[in-house]
């Protein structure tokens, strides 16, 4: 008798959580859905007609934006990722050398990550603009000509990629710095007596040791910065000339821009798809290596 | 001799960490620092001017941006929101992670199952059925639209933190209690809650924070006199007359200040928090 009662009070008290569930999250997600079955153009005044898949044909059709999109933000993950691992490591083992100013400075490092992305974005617009910003007054000190970061297709990429990397870089090298912490020294030790240099320790010792926290970290970090969005679009507006113009871009444009309702959410969709699969077939390839 | 060779390098080697680590800290502030002094500068001083130091200090920025860009409201429109965002989502993660760990463990999968698909899920695929419907429903305050819109990425990881935070109380203790005639409820305000204050203060910070920043939702659903103070923020880049950076970078320190705040007077909490939320957020 005391668990059945107790299973009541288990199922009041979750009660909140469905409430939560359904009216915020799976309500929306299913209307979603639906909706990338209709044609529906909120500026035309017209109701929304059933067109079945052809939203979708749409979107996966050569001639759609999806691809260009897919491309850009393939590079800006991977540029942006892979930066932020190569120097998150050497990040991480410079602060592995002393734990009291590692711990000092964890806070002030991680200070970006906590920063509004916006404030972050409109604050790194306003540091490469040619006029106002101290990049180009420090160009400008050293004799160089003034460069204009944002008008620049390649330009803006990189930089949009430095913005990311100076906000998630920290978060990085903290990850790998606990990873590292947690490793036995004893071995690190054992190796250096037995005559192994710092590299060799490195390469043939803390790497694969870290190489599981590499790869769950490596997948979290590319699945949201496949997620971009704030960033972007408030220091590019996914210019020029469609050079930033990352899937989130592309889809709040569909949405906002042209309104085009039936079509961004089938788009919402296409992204949630590419990114299951894609996480699928890492998680697969990460499984399959650490087997072999 | 080779004693005294090996003391150089070791010399050496420490003037280079200290001045990697300055420059690594430099580098990360430095952006932050340069908008809060820009903030100080007159307008006229923007241009041109050493991105190091003011040479006429200024607040009239701040006085600007309240008046000309209603940035008194914009910080008002946020708490609110943030602080009705917080109140739904302490009430429904409290109660399920206490649920969830205790009492029904079969759910938690389905809790981790749709953390996992939300995590695949760009917040602008949700923020487009969820204007939809919001636009719909125009009954409901843009206030009360936010602060439920918030709840999709806050709940998930506030019921992950909370839930890890039961987990470390003992359940003998609440059993104990009940043995001696107490209730389950009972068991969970009266022992368990005390115990983990702490660490519902730190989500508590955590969810203020995420809605406070937050600009998607709040462009798309806020209204004009509704409107919080990152979508303030953003609205300088398009303002017509040109950018006013020195109001723009005000509003911008105004926006940091609770991450600042957060940040200096808990400095262990706000590691922890910000990396747990990273991780599963």
């Amino acid at each position: 008798m005391g668990k059945k009662k107790t299973h009541r009070i288990g199922e009041v008290l979750i009660v909140p959580y469905w409430t939560f569930f359904a009216v915020v999250v799976a309500i929306p997600l299913i209307y979603s859905f639906v909706l990338g079955f209709f044609k529906w153009n909120l500026t035309e005044g017209v109701p929304s007609s059933f067109v079945g898949i052809s939203n979708y044909r749409e979107i996966l059709s050569p001639s759609s934006s999806l691809w260009g999109s897919l491309r850009v933000t393939g590079l800006y993950v991977l540029g942006a990722v892979s930066i932020e691992f190569m120097l998150g490591l050497g990040i991480a083992l410079l602060l592995l050398r002393d734990r009291k100013v590692a711990h000092f400075v964890r806070g002030i490092l991680l200070v970006p990550l906590a920063t509004a992305p916006i404030v972050n974005a409109i604050l790194w617009r306003s540091m490469y603009d040619p006029s106002v910003g101290p990049i180009n007054y420090l160009l400008c000190l050293l004799g160089f000509p003034r460069i204009s970061f944002l008008s620049d297709p390649l330009r803006a990429l990189l930089s949009v990629i430095v913005v990311d990397v100076w906000i998630t870089t920290p978060f990085v090298a903290l990850v790998l710095l606990a990873a590292l912490m947690s490793f036995p020294q004893d071995l690190v030790e054992a190796s250096k007596v037995d005559g192994a240099s710092s590299w060799q320790v490195f390469r043939y010792l803390t790497l694969p040791l870290l190489s599981r926290v590499i790869s769950i970290t490596l997948l979290i970090r590319s699945m949201d910065a496949f997620k971009t969005f704030e960033i972007i679009y408030s220091m590019t507006r996914g210019g020029p000339a469609l050079a930033t113009n990352v899937v989130s871009v592309d889809l709040y444009h569909i949405a906002f821009r042209y309104f085009k309702m039936g079509k961004a959410a089938a788009y919402s969709w296409v992204t949630i798809s590419v990114l299951l699969i894609g996480t699928i077939f890492l998680t697969r390839y990460a499984m399959r290596k650490e087997e072999g | 001799m080779k004693k005294g060779g090996n003391d150089l390098h070791k010399l050496f080697g420490e003037i280079v960490y200290y001045v990697l680590i300055v420059f690594l800290t430099g580098f990360i502030l430095f952006p932050i620092y340069w908008m809060v002094l820009s903030s100080f500068r007159p307008e006229v001083e923007m241009f041109g001017a050493s991105p190091l130091f003011t040479v006429r200090f200024s607040t009239q920025n701040y006085a600007l941006a309240v008046q000309e860009h209603k940035v008194g409201r914009a910080i008002f429109n946020s708490i609110i929101i943030a602080m009705g965002n917080l109140f739904l989502v302490m009430l429904v993660a409290v109660l399920s992670a206490y649920s969830l760990e205790r009492l029904s463990p079969k759910t938690s999968l389905f809790l981790k199952l749709t953390t996992f698909v939300l995590r695949m899920m760009p917040p602008v695929a949700m923020a487009l059925p969820l204007f939809l419907i919001f636009k719909k429903a125009m009954a409901i305050s843009p206030y009360l639209q936010l602060m439920l819109a918030h709840m999709v990425f806050n709940v998930p990881i506030s019921i992950w933190l909370v839930q890890g935070f039961v987990a470390d109380i003992p359940k003998e203790l609440e059993e104990s209690a009940m043995i001696d005639g107490c209730s389950r409820t009972g068991a969970l305000f009266r022992i368990v809650l005390p115990l983990i204050a702490p660490g519902l203060l730190v989500t508590a910070a955590l969810v203020f924070l995420y809605a406070w920043n937050e600009f998607l939702f709040g462009v798309i659903l806020s209204t004009e006199p509704t409107k919080p103070i990152t979508v303030v923020m953003a609205g300088y880049i398009a303002a017509t007359g040109g950018i006013r950076y020195g109001q723009m970078f005000a509003t911008g320190t105004l926006t940091i200040l609770p991450t600042m705040v957060f940040g200096l007077l808990a400095r262990k909490y706000f590691v922890k928090g910000i990396t747990l939320g990273a991780v599963k957020g």
